[in-house]
């Protein structure tokens, strides 16, 4: 993957004072008109930045989630944001460069890829409502499915959320396999990728699936907007605290960008209209964020003998 | 008024304002339904747009993990527009059962949502692939079941509610044609009110001020109801009343002007007609001063005559006509005398009804036997403040009068009545003054008169009888006489009835008349052969007059003048016994030339003679020291029975 320099239009207005002076007139004047322009013009002089998001949960509503701090970034820096949702977790390395993005919202697993592979610079992570900046990953059935432990799993359905996630496959796969389960195939009846944490557990709650993988985050977000999630399933296993996702961006970002951004998210709570945007977040603040915070991730990874380097990420 | 105009125009307001309420509120109601059809096309046009985007979404659906599936972003996109569509669908204002279908698709869309993702972000098997693409789908066609369904219902309100716009529309149309035509006409019937309110009590007016113009000031507009008109028609009366009494003053003015017109004109007449008779009088008098000297002339002559010829009336009787004739020309004399008041009025409390009675004697035996005289006498009538002798004449007057048109013999009556002032009748429309009156009546049934000579009865020289028979003096000296006694005249006549003059006098009160005194008669001695002094200055006169004297045996000096008399006096004084002195002479009158004489003889005996012989007159010279009064025409015969009276008398 090649790193890409960030794309700012520039209006250079070179002059030259030895012109006639008619013609010095004439090009002032025509320069003030271009500087009109160009000052009246919404492009001429903003600065673009594009963001990339996993889907981590519904699509729709994961856009809808960040599009709030993508307009006070704009309003605190005058940096435009634009957000570009993926449809795959572990398409984001490889979009990352195709789609000139130039910085992402990373999940703790794709963000230690990204860290590996693209060497991408962790700035900040959310803290949330209950105080942590941290999740887990989720094992769980219906109440009513009987199964308890992994030997119950054995001949039944599971549903990850991406091979790319801490929470969705590297945890779920590290637990399986400390449990003697090796090969998923065989031990599963079916096993297929959801795409999104909140996927995967409707189609556990909704009978489409017997077991799921998921992040507590998410799986308590919905919850609290759907209650007979957390009286129909149960949670079989979780895993330790891995990182949130964190903003990373690519390292030849310009500095001050990096700064502003840097800036305006960890100041979010500060003011009254950044706390807003961030009680729709369902955060309290933004956290300051480097690669020692994904060591966690690093050591899963390890256990789940994962190189991170060459890593097969997309699902089959 | 005021108040109707008032009550009027807020009815006209009221109804106007109900009908524009009315209006205004169908209006609304009918632009509310219109405006609800246009929401619920703009609704029709919100559905249409979901079903659209879901269709765009539902083309995503299929084409997901295919060669032309579209980037996340651009599904993304869709999804969004899906959102925004159903957002506007929700925030309409909806009935509860719109609410409760929109908010199932809205659970739908959200199902949707997350089937979609699921599918968009799934990895699985092909089966697992199909089941959950199949579970998006068959949510997108519910929703599109759901919107179709209420695009139906929306479509079945929809003519519903066009329905009833249009009935609503026309029935605003029809409120506010009734409502306009009914205030159009209540505008036309109060207007008409107003105008007949207006013009009925002008109307009014104008009539009843014809209604006075024509004279009836009397008129009054009564029965008035309207307030304002009656203030008008109180004001009307009052003009009306002060008019009428201001009428009435005036015609009472006008009538006491009129009476003092008339009485003017009665003094004027009086004026005239006494100016007139006083013109007429004096010619009359200086006529009879002269005519009275001829016919003494006459008289003396034919008394010569028969005394020196020794001769008897029988015998000659052309002695007798001379006579009869001077007689004649004496009466005129005397009668002309009286009409120039040169005779004086010796005025005395009078008892008309033995004044009456005398008359009616001595007329028994001068008029014709044919005509009877009737008599007729209120009992205790009060006297009369009247010269006797001329009522006497005036009676006589009045009798020949009544002889004259009475040729054929007829009934001559006389009457005498007391009366209040109201039966005076007026002259020229002045009434008699108050108290009592005596009337006497003299009336014939004769030829009678008509109103033309009425009308000139008493004008004096009028008369309607043959030349030298009337002298048309009678009637205007019995007119003279009754005025100077402060008395009316009045003739009534009709042509083939007769006539009737009543001559009206103020009464005296009771107790006036005096008792009559009876007078002496005394016996006269003719005396000869005495000297007698003859004064007049006509020369005839004294001749004739001295040879009938001196044919009596009389010594008679003559002259012709006062002082002629007075020079033969100082000459034969002692031998004149009696003086004969005529007193109106040129130069020294016979009243100067007496109290010559009685200054050279108080003791001498002078007879006046006049032609004037008023009792004044007499009593006026016989007081100068005159011894007796001769009046002029006299008999010879008179005239030696004076000079005896005188002479004896001593």
């Amino acid at each position: 993957m090649q790193a890409h320099g960030v794309s700012l239009t520039r209006h250079p207005h070179p002059t030259d004072p030895s012109e006639p002076r008619t013609a010095e007139r004439l090009r002032r004047v025509v320069s003030a008109l271009l500087l009109l322009f160009v000052m009246i013009s919404p492009s001429a002089s903003a600065e673009e930045i594009t963001i990339g998001l996993i889907p981590e949960q519904n699509v729709f509503e994961q856009m809808k989630r960040y599009e709030p701090i993508g307009r006070y970034i704009q309003e605190k820096t005058g940096i435009k944001v634009k957000f570009s949702i993926l449809s795959r977790y572990g398409n984001i390395v490889e979009s990352f460069s195709k789609d000139e993005m130039d910085g992402a919202f990373w999940g703790s697993f794709t963000g230690a890829l990204a860290i590996e592979n693209l060497g991408i610079e962790p700035l900040v992570r959310p803290l949330w409502l209950d105080e942590t900046s941290s999740y887990r990953g989720y094992i769980f059935t219906r109440r009513d499915s009987g199964i308890r432990n992994v030997s119950d799993m054995k001949g039944r359905s599971i549903v990850f959320v991406d091979k790319a996630t801490t929470a969705g496959y590297i945890f779920p796969m590290a637990f399986l396999g400390e449990h003697g389960v090796t090969d998923v195939n065989s031990f599963f009846k079916e096993h297929y990728f959801a795409g999104s944490h909140d996927a995967a557990v409707t189609a556990v709650l909704n009978k489409k699936v017997d077991i799921g993988c998921a992040k507590n985050t998410i799986f308590h977000h919905l919850i609290r907007r759907d209650p007979k999630i957390e009286d129909q399933l149960f949670i079989l296993a979780h895993s330790q605290e891995f990182p949130s996702n964190a903003l990373g961006v690519r390292p030849d970002l310009k500095p001050e960008i990096k700064t502003k951004l840097r800036d305006a998210l960890l100041n979010m709570d500060h003011v009254p209209e950044g706390r807003d945007v961030l009680e729709g977040f369902e955060a309290i603040r933004f956290l300051a964020t480097t690669r020692e915070d994904y060591a966690p991730v690093f050591h899963a990874a390890a256990n789940a003998g994962i190189d991170l380097k060459n890593y097969e990420y997309r699902n089959k | 008024m005021r108040r109707k105009i008032v009550i009027s125009v807020l009815a006209l307001f009221i109804l106007s304002s109900l009908g524009a309420a009315a209006a205004s509120w169908y209006v609304s109601v009918a632009t509310n339904q219109l405006q609800n059809l246009v929401n619920l096309h703009e609704i029709e046009g919100l559905r249409q747009n979901l079903v659209i985007s879901l269709q765009e979404v539902q083309v995503d659906v299929h084409t997901t993990h295919t060669s032309m599936a579209r980037n996340l972003d651009g599904i993304i996109a869709s999804v969004r527009k899906l959102d925004q569509a159903a957002a506007e669908c929700s925030n309409c204002h909806h009935r509860p059962e719109i609410e409760v279908k929109l908010n199932k698709v809205n659970d739908l869309l959200g199902d949707y949502k997350i089937a979609l993702s699921h599918y968009i972000t799934a990895s699985a098997n092909k089966q697992r692939i199909d089941a959950i693409e199949q579970e998006a789908e068959i949510i997108g066609h519910q929703i599109l079941v759901h919107t179709e369904g209420m695009s139906m219902s929306a479509s079945e309100k929809l003519d519903m509610m066009t329905g009833e716009a249009i009935t609503k529309i026309n029935r605003v149309r029809i409120i506010l044609f009734i409502t306009v035509l009914f205030t159009m006409t209540l505008c036309i019937v109060v207007t008409a009110s107003l105008v007949k309110s207006l013009t009925r009590p002008v109307e009014r007016l104008v009539g009843a001020t014809e209604i006075i113009a024509s004279g009836d000031l009397s008129y009054r507009i009564e029965d008035v109801v309207d307030p304002e008109f009656q203030k008008l028609a109180e004001h009307f009366n009052t003009m009306s009343t002060t008019l009428q009494e201001s009428y009435a003053q005036l015609e009472d003015s006008n009538a006491e002007l009129q009476s003092q017109i008339n009485e003017r004109e009665e003094l004027q007449a009086q004026l005239l007609h006494g100016q007139k008779m006083e013109a007429i009088g004096t010619l009359a008098s200086a006529i009879s001063h002269e005519f009275g000297n001829s016919i003494q002339i006459i008289q003396s002559c034919a008394d010569l005559l028969g005394m020196k010829g020794n001769l008897q009336g029988t015998e000659h009787p052309e002695l007798g006509m001379i006579s009869d004739a001077a007689h004649r020309a004496a009466d005129l004399s005397r009668r002309l005398l009286t009409f120039g008041s040169k005779s004086e009025t010796q005025l005395e409390p009078t008892d008309l009804n033995g004044l009456v009675q005398r008359v009616e004697a001595i007329l028994r035996t001068t008029i014709s036997r044919t005509i009877d005289i009737q008599s007729t006498f209120q009992d205790q009538l009060p006297a009369v403040n009247v010269d006797p002798s001329q009522i006497e004449l005036s009676i006589v007057n009045l009798a020949l009068n009544a002889k004259d048109a009475m040729p054929d013999g007829g009934l001559l009556r006389i009457e005498t009545a007391q009366v209040d002032a109201t039966d005076v009748l007026p002259v020229r429309s002045v009434p008699a003054l108050p108290g009592a009156w005596i009337r006497l009546s003299v009336s014939d049934n004769g030829e009678g008169m008509d109103p033309a000579t009425v009308a000139r009865i008493f004008d004096p020289f009028f008369t309607t009888k043959g030349l030298g028979v009337g002298t048309g003096l009678g009637l205007a000296v019995v007119y003279d006489i009754v005025k100077n006694f402060g008395g009316r005249i009045h003739c009534q006549s009709t042509l083939g009835s007769g006539t009737t003059f009543q001559i009206f006098l103020p009464a005296l009160p009771e107790g006036s008349l005096k008792i009559e005194k009876e007078q002496k008669s005394s016996k006269l001695e003719v005396r000869s052969n005495e000297t007698l002094l003859l004064v007049d200055d006509e020369a005839d006169m004294v001749e004739v007059m001295g040879v009938a004297l001196r044919e009596q045996g009389y010594i008679v000096h003559t002259a012709n003048s006062g002082e002629k008399a007075v020079e033969v006096f100082e000459e034969h004084g002692r031998e004149i016994q009696v003086v004969i002195l005529d007193i109106g002479m040129p130069g020294m009158g016979g009243q100067v030339c007496l109290e010559k004489l009685l200054t050279l003889d108080p003791k001498v005996k002078v007879i006046m003679s006049s032609a004037y012989g008023s009792q004044g007159r007499q009593n006026a010279l016989m007081q100068l020291g005159a011894s007796g009064f001769l009046v002029k025409p006299y008999r010879l015969a008179d005239m030696l029975k004076e000079i005896n009276a005188v002479s004896a008398a001593g």
